[in-house]
């Protein structure tokens, strides 16, 4: 809903009565794209199966997963306010009053996947999300 | 103090194996709440065979016992894999002490030989030269009229030696014995485990109950014996292996002089037999015997082969032949014994067979052609597919054959959900596994090296209850292989992952709360509960249950 309302207001230019709440749903969409890419990230776990053996590998497959999303959440969130939000903002105040916001927008997204990503591993420590955080050696 | 009723006795090197296979029946819990005193009987205390049983039924109490004392051994559990508690008692004829080597020595007849002694003409009428004078230590070598006698005084001679205390710890083991029979009275079940062809086992079989019941007499100085309602089971195991024929040089000793052949097996087997149907004694008192052969269109299995002997052994360390199926065949006639309460007619003894179709040397084994179809055959199915399963676990899945503590992996699985077991020793997982290498299969460097499941399958040709692939020794294969997919049948596999995984649901399943111990599997020790968990996870797997 908060992609839809930014892209309509996208359509036009925008101007700097319309940036606050651009803004406002910006938060709202990092904080929405960080669960998405967590939502991914537990069904990646999830998909990947328990392994035997004296070195099993699927712990650290886990982890893997979950901080190569961490670190793509920005980095996705970033881009997109790069390529589709600013081009799409006036220049002058407008843009300026944006800049802080693309900034402070993908590493919202990113403490929101880190936050949101700790607490579900303890909740679920004994199931396959649990790994993101144990300190299995692999 | 134990109050079973059920006794199981061994005797000689096929009886060790078949007592062998009946410990692996009850680590796979076909023996549900039972316990049993069981008494290994021979000549050879070095003997690789008896070795080999005395220290698997010592890894499995290892594996069951509690901490406090009296708790050696485990409980009796129901409804979880090692459910029947075993007692081990051991009893060694001596004759490795000087002055008892042989029948001459031991019997004492040339120390008053004049011509025209009773005992010494008596002794030369039933007994040869070269038998009254060969070494005792390694059996009776296929000589049965020699060894029912020797083994009769044997056990006389040491019920003696206990009444009057002179008898060493080891031997008080027999003492024991004896009052726990007695104290079973009429509820007694005495099954014993032998060959009909051998020495030994042969030897024993028909003296056993009337040996047990004197030697009783003297332990409670005439105010003893085993109760008349007491029901004694054997096994009639006719030839099914040979071995290097004796050389002529071999038996140029004294001592060796008497080498059994195994080329007379068939006789031995034949003259066994129909002495069993013939004696009195015999047949007054066993209520069932169990005939059990191996068809003589399949090759007997050659112990020697593959081993460069150029001898035959006759016994000691060096006798650790393999395992066959018609051991494990023994052991479940045990079962039929001990679950049946019918044909225990006093005085008919009953002789059971069970006959399995065979073609062109190929025989297909199915789970209802082992303790009985309909129930039976699905209890011995899921008793004996779990197990299998839980080798594979341990062995295949967790690299336990590849010398890692696959039981300890396993462990660390549950460990992620439960702390239930954290007090569980490396000393004990280890020995969980170790017992797995003996059932199943071990990696030596690069050589596999069967256990006594692989042994079994390789004692014939053709379908041993689980898909063949059950049993491949191919390392890759090993690793790959799925121990939720086992059976041919589809019905019986794992839950699996869209990708076909039976590993992955299984720890899923092992983690969860329902696959704890229950009241009801009535396991008391913290090793005891963690095989019960494991049971519990892998019958839960299971698609169809």
């Amino acid at each position: 809903m908060n992609t839809l309302i930014i892209l309509n207001l996208l359509q036009q230019k925008l101007s700097l009565r319309d940036v606050d709440g651009l803004i406002t749903n910006t938060y709202m969409l990092a904080v929405v794209v960080a669960i998405v890419i967590l939502g991914i990230a537990i069904l990646i776990s999830n998909m990947i199966s328990y392994e035997g053996g004296a070195n099993p590998k699927d712990p650290g497959k886990r982890k893997v997963t979950f901080w190569v999303l961490a670190v793509l959440t920005p980095v996705v969130f970033y881009l997109y306010n790069l390529f589709l939000v600013v081009p799409n903002i006036k220049k002058g105040p407008a843009l300026d009053k944006f800049f802080m916001t693309s900034a402070i927008s993908p590493v919202v997204s990113l403490l929101t996947f880190l936050l949101l990503g700790f607490v579900l591993s303890k909740i679920f420590k004994t199931k396959k999300i649990g790994n993101w955080f144990n300190k299995t050696k692999n | 103090m134990s109050t079973s009723k059920n006794f199981v006795i061994a005797i000689g090197g096929t009886g060790m194996r078949c007592l062998e296979s009946f410990t692996h029946m009850c680590a796979m819990g076909l023996f549900d709440n039972m316990e049993f005193n069981v008494l290994t009987l021979d000549t050879d205390y070095t003997n690789g065979n008896k070795n080999r049983t005395e220290n698997l039924i010592n890894d499995y109490n290892q594996i069951k016992r509690g901490d406090s004392a009296g708790e050696e051994n485990g409980s009796v559990n129901n409804n979880t894999f090692f459910s029947a508690k075993l007692n081990l008692f051991d009893v060694v004829t001596d004759y490795g002490t000087q002055g008892r080597e042989n029948f001459l020595s031991l019997s004492n007849v040339t120390a008053d030989a004049t011509d025209g002694n009773d005992n010494k003409l008596l002794a030369d009428l039933f007994l040869g030269e070269d038998v009254q004078g060969f070494n005792l230590a390694h059996g009776y070598r296929a000589q049965t009229h020699l060894g029912s006698y020797l083994m009769y005084h044997a056990l006389v001679e040491l019920a003696k030696k206990i009444a009057s205390d002179k008898a060493s710890p080891k031997e008080q083991q027999f003492g024991k014995y004896l009052e726990l029979l007695y104290e079973a009275g009429s509820d007694a079940r005495v099954f014993v485990f032998g060959s009909v062809f051998g020495g030994t086992g042969a030897s024993s079989i028909p003296i056993i109950p009337s040996a047990l019941n004197k030697a009783l007499s003297i332990y409670g100085k005439g105010q003893q014996g085993i109760s008349d309602e007491a029901k004694f089971g054997c096994t009639l195991l006719t030839e099914y292996f040979r071995f290097t024929k004796p050389k002529d040089a071999q038996k140029k000793t004294k001592d060796d002089a008497v080498i059994a052949d195994s080329s007379f097996f068939t006789l031995n087997s034949q003259a066994a037999l129909q002495f069993y149907d013939d004696d009195p004694t015999v047949k007054s008192t066993y209520s069932k015997m169990y005939h059990l052969g191996w068809p003589k269109e399949f090759s007997s299995i050659d112990y020697s082969k593959d081993k460069g002997e150029d001898k035959t052994i006759t016994g000691g360390s060096a006798q650790k032949n393999g395992c066959h199926i018609i051991e494990f065949l023994c052991a479940n006639a045990a079962w039929d014994f001990f679950k049946s309460d019918t044909g225990f007619d006093k005085n008919k003894v009953s002789v059971l067979y069970k006959s399995v179709s065979f073609n062109n040397g190929i025989i297909d084994l199915s789970f209802n052609d082992f303790i009985g179809d309909a129930d039976n055959g699905n209890l011995f199915k899921e008793k004996f597919g779990n197990f299998v399963a839980f080798m594979h676990l341990v062995l295949s899945e967790n690299d336990g054959a590849w010398g890692h503590d696959g039981t300890k992996l396993l462990l660390d699985r549950i460990a992620e959900s439960t702390n239930e077991y954290s007090s569980l020793e490396a000393q004990y997982t280890s020995k969980l596994t170790e017992y797995f290498r003996k059932f199943g299969y071990s990696i030596d460097g690069a050589e596999f090296v069967p256990g006594w499941l692989y042994q079994l399958r390789q004692s014939f040709n053709g379908k041993f209850v689980l898909d063949d692939k059950a049993f491949t020794s191919n390392q890759k294969e090993l690793k790959k292989l799925e121990p939720g997919k086992l059976f041919s049948e589809k019905e019986y596999h794992w839950d699996s992952t869209l990708m076909g995984d039976t590993y992955d649901p299984f720890v899923k399943t092992l983690k969860n709360d329902d696959t704890k111990p229950t009241e009801n599997q009535n396991v008391q020790h913290k090793r005891e509960k963690f095989v019960a968990h494991i049971y519990n996870a892998i019958n839960k797997s299971i698609k169809t249950k």
